[in-house]
């Protein structure tokens, strides 16, 4: 029966700056985790991207300063780590699209489409729960 | 907007005419006002920038000679530029990172030479342990050593930056991260991919070579071709 060893929770408004931020919280949070800085890396850039959509897809058109993302990490007894983002958005229409390598619906900007190919390849898994009211997405690591 | 400046003012401002030189620093102070602002966001005040560039202004007026078939203006920008940057890298915000900047170093060196007495990465209490450093700084200096694509971040593993590609003259080119953008986008599918996750999702090599299957040497080979060749094509779009 694994229990939960230590969870953080932070809400932030979708502006750029908390890219870094989101980045910097999760490093902390696994600094005691016994983490190389492989994963380390790894972990941070799943966050980064999943912030990253929510912020340029999820809330795009909308003031971002109203706009908040819920940043969820758990730690487990055996080992496992649960990572969630959440934002209120505009949800994702098609989310098998949305894993293809370089897909993007990023007209304008500097997106190239690689965020869930990424999130896929640094974690072992990720489920994503996405509605016209918003997407969640949950990443699970296991750490050696 | 027009700079003016008449042979006969600048030769008497070279000579040292205090009104003079006052006179050509203010009709141009707009110009030197515009390089200023291209440099704000560094921690360093507008006022203090132009002051800055001010000096450069003074020293292009000193420096220029009227006889070059070269404009004033044309002969002041680099000055101008080249004063902010010196100061930019010895004071304001700079320095703060610069310690930051030092620690990833640190950080970086302890970590490569772990794995190389012991065949496996060290974990980050180790690295704390080891190098004597708070979790705190660490924390922040992992997050410093990041490249984002600035094109005056030099990337802490490669020590290769965008500025190093495209030469530090054209750097400031309204138009140049659209350029660049452009020069990316043509490339083969397989060399955009590393760039890409390289330099636009600021992946680090082992990151972006687990992303591609290949090895990691293989990847730092293949970025310091594909930066050649992005060069090579950037100045040749000039032309």
């Amino acid at each position: 029966m694994k229990e939960v060893l230590n969870s953080a929770r932070v809400r932030f408004p979708a502006v750029s700056e908390n890219e870094s931020f989101a980045r910097v919280v999760t490093a902390g949070f696994l600094m005691h985790l016994g983490v190389t800085p492989e994963i380390l890396a790894d972990l941070k850039t799943v966050v980064s991207e999943a912030v990253t959509n929510a912020i340029v897809h999820g809330y795009r058109g909308k003031d971002p300063k109203t706009s908040y993302i819920l940043l969820e990490l758990k730690y487990y007894s055996d080992r496992s780590l649960v990572i969630s983002v959440t934002d209120r958005g505009r949800g994702i229409e098609n989310i098998e699209k949305a894993m293809e390598p370089f897909f993007t619906t990023d007209r304008e900007g500097e997106r190239s489409g690689m965020g869930l190919p990424i999130m896929q390849a640094f974690t072992d898994s990720i489920r994503i729960v996405s509605k016209k009211g918003g997407t969640r997405v949950v990443m699970r690591k296991k750490l050696k | 907007m027009t700079w003016v400046c008449d042979p006969e003012t600048l030769f008497l401002a070279k000579s040292g005419d205090e009104e003079a030189k006052r006179l050509v620093v203010e009709t141009n102070l707009g110009l030197v006002k515009s390089i200023a602002l291209r440099f704000t966001g560094r921690g360093v005040e507008l006022e203090d920038l132009i002051q800055i560039g001010t000096v450069g202004m003074l020293k292009a007026i000193l420096g220029f000679d009227p006889d070059r078939e070269c404009r004033f203006t044309t002969y002041a920008v680099p000055l101008i530029m080249g004063e902010i940057r010196r100061f930019l890298r010895d004071d304001g915000w700079i320095k703060i990172s610069r310690e930051t900047k030092t620690c990833a170093a640190k950080i970086f060196r302890f970590t490569e030479e772990y794995e190389k007495k012991n065949g496996a990465s060290p974990t980050m209490e180790t690295v704390c342990r080891e190098t004597g450093l708070s979790e705190e700084k660490v924390v922040l200096a992992l997050e410093s050593g990041r490249p984002a694509l600035s094109l005056y971040e030099t990337d802490e593993e490669t020590g290769f930056s965008p500025e190093k590609i495209i030469g530090e003259d054209n750097i400031e080119k309204a138009s140049l991260s659209i350029a660049l953008r452009e020069v990316v986008d043509a490339l083969p599918e397989e060399e955009r991919r590393l760039i890409v996750l390289r330099y636009f999702k600021s992946l680090t090599q082992e990151q972006t070579a687990r992303m591609l299957g290949m090895s990691q040497v293989k990847v730092s080979r293949e970025e310091k071709r594909i930066l050649g060749k992005l060069r090579r094509n950037f100045y040749s779009d000039e032309t």
